[in-house]
């Protein structure tokens, strides 16, 4: 494709993207909060509150110009920590979606070109990992391995992966037998020549789209995996865990649970909206 | 209240606009079109030429949202489009019926034969007091009605095929079903959908021969809208051709195939492959435009071989050849 | 009879999955890295006392044996014994099943209540207000966690409004009298306690609620998306030319088969709906299995985790089950043929 054809389509999805004001929202959020996380350390007003802190003369104060989102019950600033906390979710959506959506894909393609004995094993391995909830699965190999980040994130990308492998296996299975493909296959194209550049560019709309919407899910596990006290070990701030500790001290401190909850949501729903959007434009069915 | 009327069903300048995102749509353009008590017409033309919106209006199954209907359709006199929801309801689906095209989608999967022809012959014999359950009565005498009828299109064994799920009937007995459900209620008018297209030909040919002998016993009036001009030329006694949502000529069957004078129906009957003669069919070039971007004159103009520089700004009025033989084109007159 | 066999199939197929669960499970607890006995002991235990728990948990023989070993005791339904509780995990198990169950069941009757009714009424009014409002509450209830949604009732209807109580099942003075079932509910109806069965109801309210907020989202998009469908239909147009009742045609001509997918959505729902309780009974102190799972984790209990997350698998399963006999009662294809079309 020429490069001004291709300016010409990206003003197009653009266009319609656009069109939608909550696609839009979703954009400027998830970008605002990914720039704000990897810069914490200077925008955040008290970085230090980030580590070990203790100032006893400031602990359960609401809202307030110097403390937005008021200080927790060793004064820390909430506010700092829930942008920090943002690190933690952010970390986890970025590693287990790095590790199984490629891992999911190969696999996907795999088994639906190929067929055969791979093909069923490959699903019915999905089969059975579909059969348990991700959180439960977290939670037991987090549990047996130890209460410690890159581990549960291993666990999680190792259940992640087979709904890719299952979303690519569905559009192979249906692409396999078009004609462009078999157009390539008469002309003698390597398998992974088609594989990777026949068939995989049709799949890359919805991978695209599932992938936004699974960061929101994950940040969602990642906050719940927090508030349950795995994954993340104190004074590191983790969302989850902040909602936790805060519901210790409600109502009457309801700052420290509101707040880091609200952080949860503004993200999860961002990356919604986004996923949305690109639904929209990329006339993705999932 | 009794009218007195030339026509069973006289369509007059009916148009309709489809609301689109990138503006409105004229999918029909003042098509006129009438059928006489006990006629049997045909209505031809490609797909998407606007045949089956034209039905779906006499039948009102046109969405209500971003739709707009102009002009009239009067049936027996009266216009349908002035009637309310209740009064109208009282002539299609009983009086006026449709019978959709495709036999394999036009029964409910999950409900017997016997369940849906006792629904819609019982709803009808109930006429006017209606409420959401049918009693007994009307229930049991609506299903003696489906199994007559059931029988009267050859089925064998009727209460079995009651008891049925559509699954576990070919198409060729659905397509059955189908004209049963629509001769039950004792219509004057039937308008056929191209049935049987989904079909085999040996089944079409099968069903298309019934349904003219079932038609013609009883002195049913027949629209049949169909693509299939070998179809028209047998069953039919008049013939309208549709172009993009207007109606191009209309004659006698056998006049029209005789001598056709629209540059449209002309290739129409040149795409048939024909016995004798030599070479492929000549067809038309192209395929019906996109209705936001209609030609402004006549809307044959960006494909007609003959085009005349008027054409393509002035549409053409339809000029009377003889008796029965109408045609929109600069060309003629 | 195919219908039987249809549900024999999938029967078959459920028991495979369970199967394949067990050995991951196996995997997972004896091949990691990490002493499972050590875990549980703490860093403080002596040698000896770690290699004694080692003997008992069998983890000194080869792995072999030791695969052997948990599968004859896995069908015969024997996780071992809690290393915290020091009781059999099938009692434990047994001892919070009911407040699960019971959560669960309350959990998927507002699913059925609330969301299928909202998402039907949504497709028959589209593009109404009414219709742009159930949708926004759909796509906002499926976004946000559960426990989330448990921690914001608790704050309005448990703290400023004061409404309902925030924990637990029962307040400290009420008292069951006879446990039949162990679902409060149901014993007090049984009963005819009406003290017990307000008291169970106010308690199990939000909790219930909170949990079932994704799936009522899951139910209305589907419900309202799967009529959208069915009402293009050409079957539907037949129904309305021959002027059926509009009422008639939509709850009968369009819902049944509508149910179809949705009742689909509703097994795959108890997934996550299960991986939530997880978090909402911790929110609401809730004396079910999945707070026993998070305390048996957090505690390196194994028996009692292996116990918890088979007991998952089969509920999922059992739930999937349970759908695929109520599909094969709406759609005739599977009941007369054994598969759809």
């Amino acid at each position: 494709m020429k490069f001004a054809d291709f300016r010409r389509k990206l003003a197009q999805y653009w266009y319609r993207f656009s069109q939608n004001k909550a696609s839009i929202a979703g954009l400027i959020i998830t970008v605002t909060i990914v720039l704000v996380t990897i810069l914490a350390p200077y925008v955040t007003p008290y970085p230090e509150h980030a580590g070990v802190f203790v100032d006893f003369r400031n602990t359960f104060k609401p809202p307030s110009s110097a403390n937005w989102f008021g200080t927790d019950q060793v004064g820390r600033d909430i506010f700092t920590r829930s942008i920090f906390g943002y690190r933690f979710s952010l970390i986890m959506a970025g590693t287990v979606l790095g590790i199984a959506v490629p891992l999911g894909v190969v696999l996907g393609l795999v088994s639906g070109y190929f067929g055969g004995w791979i093909e069923s094993l490959i699903m019915r391995l999905t089969d059975i990992v579909l059969a348990l909830p991700p959180l439960a699965m977290a939670i037991a190999v987090s549990a047996v391995l130890g209460s410690d980040l890159g581990n549960t994130m291993i666990a999680l990308a190792m259940i992640w992966w087979t709904w890719y492998a299952r979303l690519v296996h569905g559009m192979v299975v249906s692409l396999r037998n078009e004609e462009y493909v078999e157009a390539a296959q008469i002309m003698g194209a390597s398998k992974l020549h088609i594989m990777f550049r026949e068939i995989l560019p049709n799949c890359a709309p919805a991978i695209l789209v599932k992938t936004t919407l699974d960061a929101a899910f994950v940040i969602e596990l990642s906050a719940g995996l927090s508030f349950l006290g795995l994954g993340v070990r104190p004074p590191e701030p983790a969302l989850g865990t902040m909602v936790a500790e805060g519901a210790r001290y409600l109502p009457a401190n309801w700052w420290m649970t509101v707040f880091p909850a609200l952080a949860i949501l503004v993200l999860i729903f961002g990356l919604n909206w986004l996923a949305d959007g690109l639904r929209d434009v990329l006339d993705v069915d999932l | 209240m009794t009218l007195t009327y030339k026509q069973l069903l006289e369509i007059k300048d009916l148009t309709v606009d489809f609301d689109r995102f990138g503006g409105k749509a004229r999918v029909l353009n003042r098509v006129n079109l009438a059928v006489a008590k006990g006629e049997k017409v045909g209505v031809v033309g490609e797909t998407g030429c606007g045949k089956s919106v034209t039905m779906k209006a006499v039948m009102n199954l046109l969405p209500t949202r971003r739709v707009t209907v102009g002009g009239s359709i009067f049936y027996k006199g009266r216009d349908l489009l002035t009637l309310d929801r209740f009064a109208r309801r009282q002539i299609t689906g009983k009086e006026v019926v449709m019978i959709f095209q495709d036999p394999m989608t036009s029964l409910n999967p999950v409900f017997t034969i016997g369940q849906q022809m006792e629904d819609i012959i019982g709803y009808n014999l109930a006429g006017a007091k209606r409420g959401l359950r049918l009693p007994k009565r009307l229930r049991q005498e609506a299903r003696e009605q489906a199994a007559r009828f059931l029988a009267a299109v050859k089925l064998a064994d009727p209460e079995r095929i009651l008891n049925s799920y559509p699954f576990q009937l070919s198409g060729g007995m659905r397509q059955r079903v189908l004209i049963a459900l629509a001769l039950a209620n004792q219509p004057d008018l039937i308008i056929a959908d191209e049935p049987g297209t989904a079909l085999d030909v040996t089944t079409q040919a099968q069903i298309l021969e019934l349904m003219d002998q079932l038609v013609q016993e009883r002195g049913i009036a027949l629209l049949m809208i169909t693509h299939n001009l070998g179809v028209v030329r047998e069953t039919t006694d008049r013939v309208y051709v549709m172009y993009a949502g207007t109606v191009v000529e209309t004659a006698a069957t056998d006049a029209l195939f005789a001598e056709p004078l629209h540059p449209y129906t002309k290739g129409l009957l040149d795409s048939v492959p024909k016995l004798h003669g030599q070479g492929l069919s000549a067809g038309i070039e192209g395929s019906v435009p996109d209705y936001l971007q209609m030609n402004p004159g006549c809307r044959f103009y960006p494909r007609c071989p003959q085009a005349l520089p008027k054409c393509e700004f002035e549409p053409p009025e339809p000029r009377s050849i003889s008796e029965n033989h109408m045609v929109s084109c600069h060309l003629i007159g | 009879m195919q219908y039987i066999l249809f549900l024999l199939r999938r029967a078959a197929h459920s028991i495979l999955v369970l199967l394949g669960l067990s050995i991951i499970i196996f995997i997972i607890s004896r091949v990691m890295p990490g002493d499972p006995a050590r875990m549980a002991l703490g860093p403080y235990a002596t040698q000896e006392q770690v290699a004694a728990l080692r003997q008992e948990m069998g983890l000194d023989l080869p792995l072999w044996t030791q695969y052997v070993r948990y599968m004859s005791n896995l069908v015969q339904g024997q996780f071992g014994k809690s290393l915290i509780s020091e009781r059999d995990v099938r009692l434990d198990l047994a001892h919070h099943l009911p407040a699960t169950l019971e959560l669960i069941m309350m959990t998927m009757f507002w699913v059925v209540v609330i969301g299928i009714p909202l998402g039907a009424l949504s497709a028959v009014k589209k593009d109404t207000a009414f219709d742009n409002l159930t949708r926004g509450f759909s796509f906002t209830a499926v976004v946000i966690p559960g426990f989330l949604v448990g921690i914001g009732f608790q704050l309005l209807f448990g703290y400023w409004l004061d409404w309902f109580p925030i924990t637990g099942r029962l307040s400290p003075g009420t008292v069951v009298t006879q446990k039949i079932t162990g679902l409060y509910l149901i014993d007090a109806l049984i009963l005819r306690d009406w003290h017990l069965f307000f008291d169970a109801l106010k308690h199990i309210l939000l909790p219930s609620l909170a949990l079932s907020m994704a799936g009522i989202g899951q139910v209305i998009r589907i419900t309202r998306s799967s009529m959208l469908e069915i009402e293009t239909q050409d079957h539907v147009q037949v129904v309305r030319s021959y002027g059926v009742p509009n009422l008639l045609v939509t709850f009968k001509y369009i819902l049944k088969p509508a149910f179809i997918p949705t009742l689909n959505i509703l097994g795959l729902l108890s997934a996550s709906l299960l991986g939530n309780a997880f978090l909402v009974e911790s929110v609401f102190s809730w004396p079910g299995v999945a707070k026993y799972g998070v305390n048996a984790m957090l505690q390196k209990d194994i028996n009692g985790l292996v116990g918890v997350v088979l007991l998952i698998g089969l509920g999922f399963l059992l739930a999937n089950l349970i759908v695929d006999m109520i599909i094969g009662l709406l759609d005739p294809r599977i009941r007369l043929k054994g598969e759809a079309e």
